[in-house]
């Protein structure tokens, strides 16, 4: 008797297979035959092993986190690994309000409400921004101002259960899929006819809960929708029949009502309707409920730190799962800076696109999300992200017997391809850049036609000076660079009174060219090229570390608005990973230590600017080749 | 009248699923009658009819609803001719009779034909009306 194999899923395999069964008796013959019962009995026999098997695989998938396709299974996977998806958030602004009495001009104080409301227009539609919390004014010189009062989009939702006998310890499922968590209370009430009204502070562990607590806990059921649980007089107070639940939160839009600049007060501040309004941030950082793919990645991570903040991979875990505005974070010790700093965790967060991180921000990532579970003594500084952009001069050979596309179609090609590799591969912390990678990826994006990649390279850091203060600044390019071909972009600059359009170049050290010396920055005249300041600054270029000295800048050109210094790294310094290596940890004098992963790798956007001395960040040039071969 | 002598070249079982009357075995086609089944069962049966195999069948349902002319009787056959050169090496077809009955809106469909290692002219026919 042959064998029957049982690894197949797919319909053709199983049924080949219960064809070469029926080939090792004599009884019917005719199976192989499409028009035979006999084949038709297959057809059935093989299709119901097919659906057994994908029932059997797609359950399968569905109990692992990593091939979880369905939502509930997802977050079902999540809450074992004491997981909780995020809600969606509330767009957030910051405003400044004067209000003028014009009602109660003898009051002297006035109280600004939670339930005041305001209104915004994003991409014309409208949206309420509520007040975040209670704030409270003193009238000076006739007019009671509030500074930076945090405004909340959303409306208001409030919903009632009533406690039945089966449910003392719930759960209550809230039913809108738009509600903002950090906005969620919840009160309970001992019937339906009393006026008595209990806090119930949410937990997210079950660590100082008593039997008495009043607590609830907040999760996700398989609906999607957020659902409330009580305690069982074990941990946590048990309701009884007959409690009316009362709950309220926002209903937001999520990311639609980020942007809002300008607001409308809706009604009055109680009783005052002339208020004068200045936006101090726009609202942002709205957002939905964290996805599929977001649980995914954080869930398993976050039970990985075990609630503890001890290494690296632990705060970019915790900061990820319970900061939604935060595109990708670094984190590193102290002691990878240079000179290192013990003690110290540095955090660097990339805002997601359209997204501010305020300092109000890094305190609340500070104290509510990491210093609760961090190491005793190690303090948290954020450092800001540092851009380092890389321009590309790519030289394209392509052979024209391949392909009937022309030069220019090639060209868009590449530039296109070459922005989605920096998209997809960078901009984000902790990247790095590996050129070969980069020359191979440019080479696929035509396979075939494109026959030749020259890939060459330039570095580019942007630096703000304070317009007409005297600056100092140290920039680092991460990698070795080659001697003499350090340039900025033209500035204006004052020296012995007279007003140069100047621009900065670097000289070797040497008479002959060191790769591993040091050199000399000098300020040039651009229109004489005569030295203005023979020791502006000095240049490493083994360590791609530029030191620029009091320089004054009266001026840019153009829209500029920055210095753009733009270096070529050498030939072994084309792989750039964004960290900074501690050279040594003594110094003879005070230095500032300089963060090490606190890089962004970007591609050099920048267009031909010729009063700036400015040239495109990518130029792609297309030539056919011909082998002769 | 020439008997078939059966040959147990070829063994089906009946799709009518008829009891053995004395073991109660689902009863077997055999030979000719095996490759009669099979015809029918491809020319009856629907494209996409069939799990995972959407081109076997033949398109003859949807001729019934075709004008009744002598264009649709062409492509009755060349249908048949078709799905027997694909999914029947069993048959070698000699002839395909069809004859349109335009007081009765049906075709007379014969078809002749041997069977590979039977050495005997079969025919089979059949009357294709459209029920609806």
């Amino acid at each position: 008797m042959a064998d029957i194999r049982v690894t197949e899923l797919d319909f053709a395999d199983i049924k080949q297979n219960l064809k070469n069964y029926l080939k090792s008796q004599d009884e019917f013959s005719d199976y192989d035959f499409d028009g035979a019962g006999l084949n038709v009995l297959l057809d059935v026999l093989a299709y119901n092993t097919h659906y057994n098997a994908l029932l059997a695989h797609l359950q399968a998938n569905e109990m692992f986190i990593d091939t979880a396709i369905k939502r509930s299974s997802v977050v079902s996977i999540a809450k074992t690994l004491g997981y909780i998806p995020r809600s969606s958030t509330a767009s957030r602004a910051r405003v400044n309000l004067v209000v003028t009495p014009t009602v109660d001009t003898a009051a002297t104080s006035l109280t600004l409400m939670p339930s005041v409301k305001f209104t915004s227009s994003v991409n014309n539609v409208n949206y309420t921004f509520n007040v975040a919390n209670e704030y409270t004014a003193v009238k000076t010189n006739g007019v009671f101002t509030f500074n930076n009062v945090d405004l909340l989009e959303g409306n208001k939702v409030t919903n009632s259960f009533i406690v039945a006998a089966d449910t003392v310890s719930g759960p209550f499922v809230v039913p809108n899929a738009f509600l903002d968590e950090t906005t969620f209370s919840v009160g309970v009430r001992s019937s339906t006819s009393a006026i008595d009204n209990v806090t119930y502070s949410r937990a997210t562990s079950i660590i100082d809960i008593a039997n008495t607590s009043t607590a609830f806990w907040l999760e996700e059921n398989p609906d999607g929708l957020f659902q409330i649980v009580f305690g069982d007089d074990i941990i946590g107070k048990k309701l009884a029949a007959g409690n009316v639940v009362t709950v309220q939160y926002l209903a937001c839009n999520g990311p639609n009502a980020n942007g809002a600049n300008s607001f409308t007060l809706a009604g009055t501040i109680n009783g005052e309707p002339s208020v004068d309004i200045t936006v101090v941030n726009k609202s942002a950082s709205g957002s939905f409920k964290e996805s599929i793919d977001e649980i995914r990645f954080n869930a398993p991570k976050y039970n990985a730190t075990r609630n503890r903040a001890v290494t690296s991979q632990d705060y970019r875990s915790l900061i990820l799962s319970e900061f939604s505005r935060a595109k990708s974070v670094a984190v590193w010790g102290g002691d990878e800076n240079d000179p290192p700093i013990y003690g110290k965790v540095f955090i660097t967060l990339d805002p997601k696109d359209g997204e501010v991180i305020t300092d109000a921000d890094k305190d609340f990532i500070s104290e509510s999300i990491l210093r609760p579970r961090s190491v005793l003594s190690i303090q948290h500084e954020f450092v800001d992200v540092d851009y380092l952009y890389a321009g590309f001069e790519v030289d394209i050979k392509y052979n024209p017997r391949n392909t009937a596309l022309t030069a220019n179609e090639i060209s868009s090609e590449v530039r296109q391809g070459v922005e989605a590799y920096f998209n997809t591969n960078l901009k984000t912390l902790d990247k790095t850049f590996l050129y070969s990678q980069f020359v191979d990826y440019i080479k696929l994006l035509l396979p075939n036609i494109i026959v030749g990649v020259l890939a060459k390279m330039k570095l580019q850091r942007r630096v703000e000076f304070v317009t007409s203060t005297s600056n100092s600044k140290t920039v680092r390019f991460l990698t070795s660079i080659v001697p003499e071909t350090l340039r900025s972009t033209n500035f204006s600059v004052s020296v012995n009174d007279t007003t140069y359009t100047a621009f900065i170049k670097d000289f070797s050290n040497t008479d002959t060219i060191d790769f591993t010396g040091t050199g000399t920055l000098k300020l040039m005249d651009v229109d004489t090229h005569n030295v203005l300041n023979g020791a502006l600054g000095t240049i490493n270029y083994t360590t791609g570390v530029v030191v620029i000295n009091n320089l004054t800048i009266l001026s840019y050109f153009g829209n500029a608005t920055e210095l753009r210094l733009t270096v070529i790294p050498q030939e072994l310094g084309k792989n750039i990973a964004p960290s900074v290596i501690p050279i040594t940890e003594t110094s003879l004098f005070a230095t500032t230590p300089s963060p090490s992963r606190n890089s962004i790798i970007d591609l050099d956007d920048s267009e031909a600017d010729t009063t700036s001395n400015l040239s495109p960040g990518l130029i792609v040039t297309v030539s056919p080749y011909i082998s002769n071969n | 009248m020439s008997i078939i002598r059966p040959y147990r070249l070829y063994k089906d079982i009946d799709l009518a699923f008829t009891p053995h009357p004395e073991t109660g075995d689902v009863a077997k086609k055999l030979d000719v009658n095996a490759v009669k089944q099979s015809l029918k069962n491809l020319m009856f049966t629907q494209y996409n009819e069939r799990l995972f195999q959407p081109k076997i069948g033949s398109p003859l349902y949807g001729l019934l609803f075709e004008p009744m002319d002598p264009i649709t009787v062409e492509g009755m056959r060349q249908t048949i001719e078709l799905l027997i050169q694909n999914y029947e090496p069993r048959i070698i077809l000699d002839q395909i009779d069809i004859v349109p009955n335009y007081d009765e809106n049906t075709y007379e469909l014969s078809i002749f034909f041997t069977v590979v290692g039977i050495p005997l002219p079969i025919s089979f026919s059949t009357i294709l009306q459209r029920l609806r």
